[in-house]
């Protein structure tokens, strides 16, 4: 089995997003820095801290630029999901990689979610949880995440069947040994 | 079965006692209010003495008015928890404990016998001395606001009544000898001692108190008791101040004028007093919290019970312990001791609960006394094989940034104040327990799995190993970086299901090849 990507869609979503954070996250939060170190920059009477600020908001502003147009296709390169028979695998991350690993028969339950910017797009988020956490799989195609979502129903189903009958047949062989 | 039965009427007290405190607290506040407005007017003698000729001014008035209120609602509270413990009922159906409560808004939680995880008993000085126990009954699930999870039944019974609760649940819930005589109802209560497997003495809890006790601790209390003389009594610091400031520059010259090596061995014996210190009051502490203490395993329960004032007493079954925490401190590794906690469903959710296993022990004898109580822990930890990376991440790294930053720091000093024997010496203390760490870092860090536990281990001078059942974790996650991952190795994430919500060990730069291997064996 190979591990799969995520929608194509998800690209221009991820760009979408950030758009909207640029503008009314980044740029307000830029501007207030530049204020501040103008106001510092006339109490003191030099050009240094004016140009510390511009500093700052380049940076905020250029980091933000780098995630809108380069890391959406390396995101769309990393991140990938394997469901197996058994397990399934969530890899993501770009200088910071996960790799995890979840048993099927440890699944609790699993959910479909859309939030508003993804709506749009036609997009969705599996969300599978277990007794210790909960993991996402991203930006998958509605048809593709709600086709997982029942196929892992399935196959948790078929496992607490099996693990029940595992254990039935332990119980009656310790019953029969008393 | 048994009947309806009403807890301890001494509940009404302890419900009473949680709203006590807001009162206390609004009373406070207002007193200290009014006082300062009225002294501040410089009319608190007038107003004592209007109030004792019968003349009230508006001050006394006030002051008055708010006992009275705060009596008013303190009567209602005490009247609201009456009623409280007179409609709380607890009855048990053939296989169900029934919990109920309330006349006008009524709760019924139905608890099966075989879900309830932990049953637990304390009783505090109070509850000594008019002989009755809190019963916690705890199943372990999550509520719907998940940072609150307390148990579901917490009621002052007579300690009688608590026993015969608890012998019942645990005979209808093994199915064991005791089950017969409950649905009988002729429970003989306590009449059988458990078999005390492991009985902690004196020696332990010096040895756990000389072991455990945190300098820190002490610091901090110093520095709070300083701050609380500064805010009452401002006049007499700066006075002191004073008197003092001529002796500490002296201090400051003699240290300036020491050789750098004295100045260090004065400073470790500094250390060493204070933690001499420190000692004293964590062994009286650790007398007086775990005296008596005893784990017995009975049948499919594990039975810990301890405490000179306040008295633990926990029954933890054993299907539902799905980790143990092995933490040793810098000392009790130079020693080769450590205390064992474990972590058990519906057990260690509230803050300061934590189902200590044994608080002391030597580590050479740790797995022959889990063989005797929780023989499905036992295992010798190996060591998957450490890599140069991991040495670079553990040792060399952190010897370099600290190494860098207190140099930057030395630097800076001498740029400001001049040559400063304190601060150099106090540079090079860090610098060496950095190194120090880094190295019991590397030493401490490991990996290892069987079919039935998976051991994660780490830490510096705080040394924390896990052994969590297999069928316990959830899931598994290697995090890695660029850098990390061209050197083949990753921190490993163990999620496991317990008490809390995200319950996770964590063991750092080790190679990544193992992280197939251990995801096999988790899926199995």
């Amino acid at each position: 089995m190979e591990f799969q990507r995520v929608d194509k869609k998800a690209k221009t979503k991820w760009r979408f997003s950030r758009i909207i954070a640029l503008i009314f996250a980044v740029i307000p939060a830029a501007v207030a820095v530049l204020l501040v170190f103008s106001a510092i920059a006339e109490d003191e009477g030099s050009r240094m801290p004016m140009m510390i600020g511009w500093i700052i908001a380049g940076i905020l502003v250029l980091i933000q630029l780098l995630s809108i147009f380069i890391y959406p296709p390396i995101e769309y390169i990393q991140w990938a999901y394997l469901i197996a028979p058994d397990r399934i695998e969530i890899k993501k991350g770009i200088f910071y990689r996960t790799h995890t690993v979840i048993p099927i028969s440890r699944i609790q339950h699993v959910a479909v979610t859309q939030g508003v910017l993804q709506r749009p797009f036609r997009l969705s988020t599996v969300q599978i949880h277990t007794a210790g956490d909960v993991m996402e799989i991203q930006e998958l195609g509605t048809d593709v995440a709600e086709e997982i979502c029942s196929r892992l129903q399935k196959r948790v189903n078929v496992k607490v069947e099996q693990k029940n009958a595992a254990q039935a047949q332990t119980d009656s062989e310790a019953g029969s040994e008393v | 079965m048994f009947e309806k039965r009403r807890c301890h009427f001494t509940h009404i007290f302890e419900l009473f006692a949680r709203y006590i405190y807001v009162i206390l607290v609004m009373a406070f506040t207002i007193a200290f209010n009014i006082v300062g407005d009225i002294s501040s007017k410089k009319e608190l003698l007038d107003d004592v003495k209007n109030a004792s000729g019968f003349v009230m001014s508006s001050g006394a008035l006030t002051v008055l008015i708010v006992i009275g209120v705060l009596l008013l609602v303190s009567m209602i509270m005490l009247l609201y928890c009456a009623f409280k413990w007179r409609f709380t009922f607890v009855s048990a159906e053939e296989n169900t404990l029934i919990y109920e409560s309330g006349k006008f808004i009524k709760k019924r939680v139905a608890i099966p016998f075989e879900k309830i995880n932990t049953i637990d008993m304390g009783r505090n000085v109070f509850e000594r001395l008019v002989g009755t126990c809190r019963l916690k009954i705890d199943t372990g699930a999550y509520s719907s606001r998940q940072e609150k999870n307390s148990a579901e039944m917490n009621l002052v019974f007579s300690l009688k009544e608590a026993e015969e609760i608890r012998f019942y649940i645990l005979g209808r819930a093994e199915l064991d000898s005791r089950a017969e005589e409950a649905e009988t109802g002729k429970v003989t209560v306590g009449a059988k001692e458990p078999d005390w497997v492991i009985k902690a003495g004196i020696g332990d809890f010096v040895l756990y108190g000389l072991t455990s006790s945190s300098v820190w601790k002490l610091f901090w209390i110093l520095v709070a008791g300083f701050f609380f003389v500064v805010e009452i009594a401002q006049g007499f610091i700066d006075e002191a101040f004073d008197y003092l400031w001529p002796y500490v520059e002296k201090a400051t010259d003699v240290i300036a004028g020491t050789n750098i090596v004295l100045v260090i061995l004065g400073m470790l014996l500094f250390f060493l007093i204070s933690a001499l210190i420190s000692d004293i009051w964590t062994v009286i502490w650790a007398a007086i919290r775990f005296a008596d203490f005893r784990v017995a395993r009975e049948g499919r329960n594990v039975i810990v019970r301890y405490g000179l004032i306040t008295v633990k007493n926990y029954t933890l079954q054993v299907r539902n312990i799905h980790a143990l925490i092995i933490k040793q401190n810098v000392f009790q590794q130079m020693l080769g001791r450590c205390s064992v906690e474990a972590v058990c469903m519906g057990f260690g959710d509230e803050k300061t609960e934590t189902a200590l296993l044994l608080p002391i022990i030597r580590t050479d004898d740790l797995n022959r006394l889990l063989n005797v109580i929780l023989p499905e822990y036992v295992t010798e930890m190996n060591v998957r094989p450490r890599n140069k990376a991991g040495l670079y991440y553990h040792i060399v790294r952190p010897v370099v940034f600290w190494g860098a930053v207190l140099c930057g720091i030395c630097i800076a000093c001498r740029q400001l104040i001049g040559v400063s024997t304190l601060v150099d010496a106090l540079a090079i203390m860090a610098f060496v327990s950095a190194a120090v760490k880094g190295v019991l870092s590397y030493k401490n860090t490991a990996l290892d799995w069987n079919d039935k536990v998976v051991s994660v281990q780490r830490g510096g001078f705080n040394k924390v190993a896990y052994r969590i059942r297999t069928d316990a974790v959830q899931e598994v996650q290697l995090k890695t970086n660029v850098i990390k991952k061209c050197f083949g190795i990753g921190s490993y994430y163990v999620h496991f299901h317990g008490p809390k919500f995200n319950n996770t060990s964590v063991s750092g730069n080790i190679s990544d090849r193992f992280f197939t291997a251990l995801a096999d064996t988790v899926e199995d």
